[in-house]
């Protein structure tokens, strides 16, 4: 199994439930190929092959005509912030070296949005419509996972 | 298809039941608090218990792990009911499972249905860790190191983005309900005083925008719900009924992230984080009960977070989207001659037990004249809103105390 999905979630410690987790903290075949992506460093979102639309890694049916065929495609890792919180509160012991630290909902040039961690510029706060660039980065327990960068 | 209206004050509540689990008390599971609720409900009502017909529950509550949670409850009570299942829409489905007895009642395949929720969650495991779990998607938002309140900060940061609200406009929500939690024998602010806007702005951020006393507080036990529900004639003037006038629900997600992929809905449902599934299910609610926003004499919501409460007086009808802040501002939710709202302090100050039922059984005991707070005057109508976080399904009841209203 992948390093980053073989963690149970709440407690930062081994997942032992094996299939059963299937969908909810293990992929399942929907989002797979997202995390082969995160494997080699990509991000990877899918892309309707009937209309073209860029969709959400859990998707199953197309936003734009219900279609059910994708191609996993790598994102341009360009967008803006949406919204986004600055957490002082960890939920875990794992994450408490990193606080405060942001968590926000990017737009992506491709329309999708993507939850993740945002790295300030330094000494800056965060705000709403700030341009973005992807990054990978060491996250709590998880390994490296996308985050994203603003950039000025 | 057959008018809504036919359900309009069809089903009666009879009988309501809390069991509360306070931290001296004998540690008990959810599912004891849950069994001592449902036996007392029973009693209440003056009923047999194998006269219930439908048992509805929620999902298994937290802290006490049941994969068919129904079975467990229908187990322990001895009874074999012939509608019993789970109304799982997270906490919504909470009040659901009335909307649900209302139906069976109505429709004649049940004389009686309990209903009942509740946990003591808090005793046993520790919330903070289990709940962004719960409310988060374990793949995608989860690994970045979400709290509960971090995921509902995405709604505030976004909401004052968009309307200019400013943190003191949400700080006048926590005062007005620690106004009403002052009053109620079991909430758990009870004995901590009224608080400030200073306060509220002044305590600790847990996640930007989002401060300790913009959010609820874990009740600091546990509690057990059960409510007897039976159709308006079958209902006895002594068992003090209260009308299920109309009822609603909506479903947008069920994780944050998801709400910004909704396609092909009404404008309001779009992808945003301003606007939620409240509005939908309270529009169903009012159509069913031929009633308005300016009939309701009272609104009870399950929402968490001040923000969410302001949000939520939007999406219920009582202001426009946009203008929860000049409502709150100009003394609309004032515990002196305001809407009286969260009646017994709320989430924020009542206290969240996890599926608690307890807005929900305030609103009864208001519109009883049995408030076990302050009791508001002359109360004809009660609104009740629930949800499952974060803000993803939403429930409305609105209740009566006069059956031809």
């Amino acid at each position: 199994m992948d390093s980053v999905m073989d963690v149970n979630w709440a407690e930062g410690t081994p997942l032992m439930a094996g299939p059963f987790m299937m969908g909810l903290a293990e992929p399942s075949p929907e989002t797979a190929g997202y995390w082969e992506g995160i494997k080699q460093g990509r991000l990877l979102i899918k892309q309707c092959t009937g209309c073209g639309k860029h969709n959400y890694p859990r998707r199953i049916f197309c936003i734009g005509c219900d279609g059910d065929e994708f191609e996993w495609v790598e994102a341009q890792g360009t967008g803006t912030v949406y919204t986004f919180s600055t957490v002082y509160r960890a939920p875990i012991p794992a994450f408490e070296k990193e606080i405060p630290y942001t968590v926000g909902i990017l737009e992506l040039t491709e329309g999708v949005y993507l939850f993740s961690r945002i790295i300030p510029e330094k000494g800056k706060e965060v705000s709403i419509g700030a341009r973005v660039q992807l990054t990978f980065q060491e996250t709590g327990p998880h390994g490296r996972l996308p985050a994203f960068q603003i950039v000025g | 298809m057959a008018s809504k209206s036919v359900l309009r004050n069809a089903a009666a509540v009879i009988s309501t039941a809390t069991k509360v689990v306070g931290r001296n008390d004998p540690k008990i599971t959810s599912l004891q608090a849950q069994l001592y609720a449902c036996q007392d409900a029973i009693r209440k009502a003056g009923i047999n218990k194998h006269q219930l017909g439908a048992v509805y529950t929620c999902r298994a509550p937290m802290g006490y792990t049941a994969l068919q949670w129904n079975m467990r409850i229908v187990q322990e009570l001895k009874i074999v009911p012939n509608v019993s299942t789970e109304i799982t829409a997270h906490g919504a489905g909470v009040l659901s499972t009335l909307s649900h007895a209302a139906m069976a009642v109505q429709a004649g395949v049940v004389d009686y249905a309990l209903c009942c929720s509740g946990c003591t969650g808090p005793l046993w495991v520790d919330m903070i860790r289990v709940n962004a779990s719960i409310e988060s998607d374990l793949q995608f938002e989860l690994p970045y190191g979400v709290t509960t309140p971090a995921l509902y900060a995405q709604w505030a940061q976004r909401y004052m983005y968009e309307f200019d609200i400013k943190p003191e406009d949400l700080a006048i929500i926590a005062v007005e309900n620690r106004n009403w939690a002052i009053h109620h024998p079991d909430a758990a602010m009870k004995d901590k005083g009224p608080i400030t806007v200073q306060d509220v702005l002044e305590s600790k951020m847990l996640a930007s925008p989002i401060r300790m006393l913009d959010s609820s507080s874990w009740y600091r036990g546990g509690i057990g719900f059960a409510v007897v529900i039976t159709r308006a004639d079958n209902a006895r003037s002594e068992q003090k009924p209260v009308y299920i006038t109309g009822f609603g629900a909506a479903t947008t997600h069920e994780w944050l992230t998801d709400r910004m992929h909704l396609s092909g809905v009404e404008p309001s449902m779009k992808p945003n984080l301003t606007t939620t599934g409240a509005k939908p299910a309270a529009d169903y609610a009012y159509e069913m009960a031929g009633l308005k926003p300016s009939d309701i004499d009272i609104v009870e919501t399950s929402v968490p977070f001040t923000f969410a409460n302001m949000m939520a007086l939007e999406d219920l009808g009582f202001c426009k989207k946009g203008e929860g802040k000049y409502f709150v501002r100009e003394g609309g939710i004032a515990f002196d001659g305001g809407l009286p709202f969260n009646t017994n302090g709320g989430y924020l100050s009542f206290g969240q037990p996890p599926h608690g039922m307890h807005m929900a059984i305030e609103a009864i005991e208001q519109l009883r004249g049995e408030a076990r707070g302050k009791q508001v005057r002359n109360a004809k109508r009660a609104l009740a809103h629930f949800h499952g976080g974060p803000l993803a399904t939403h429930s409305v009841v609105i209740m009566s105390n006069e059956e031809g209203l």
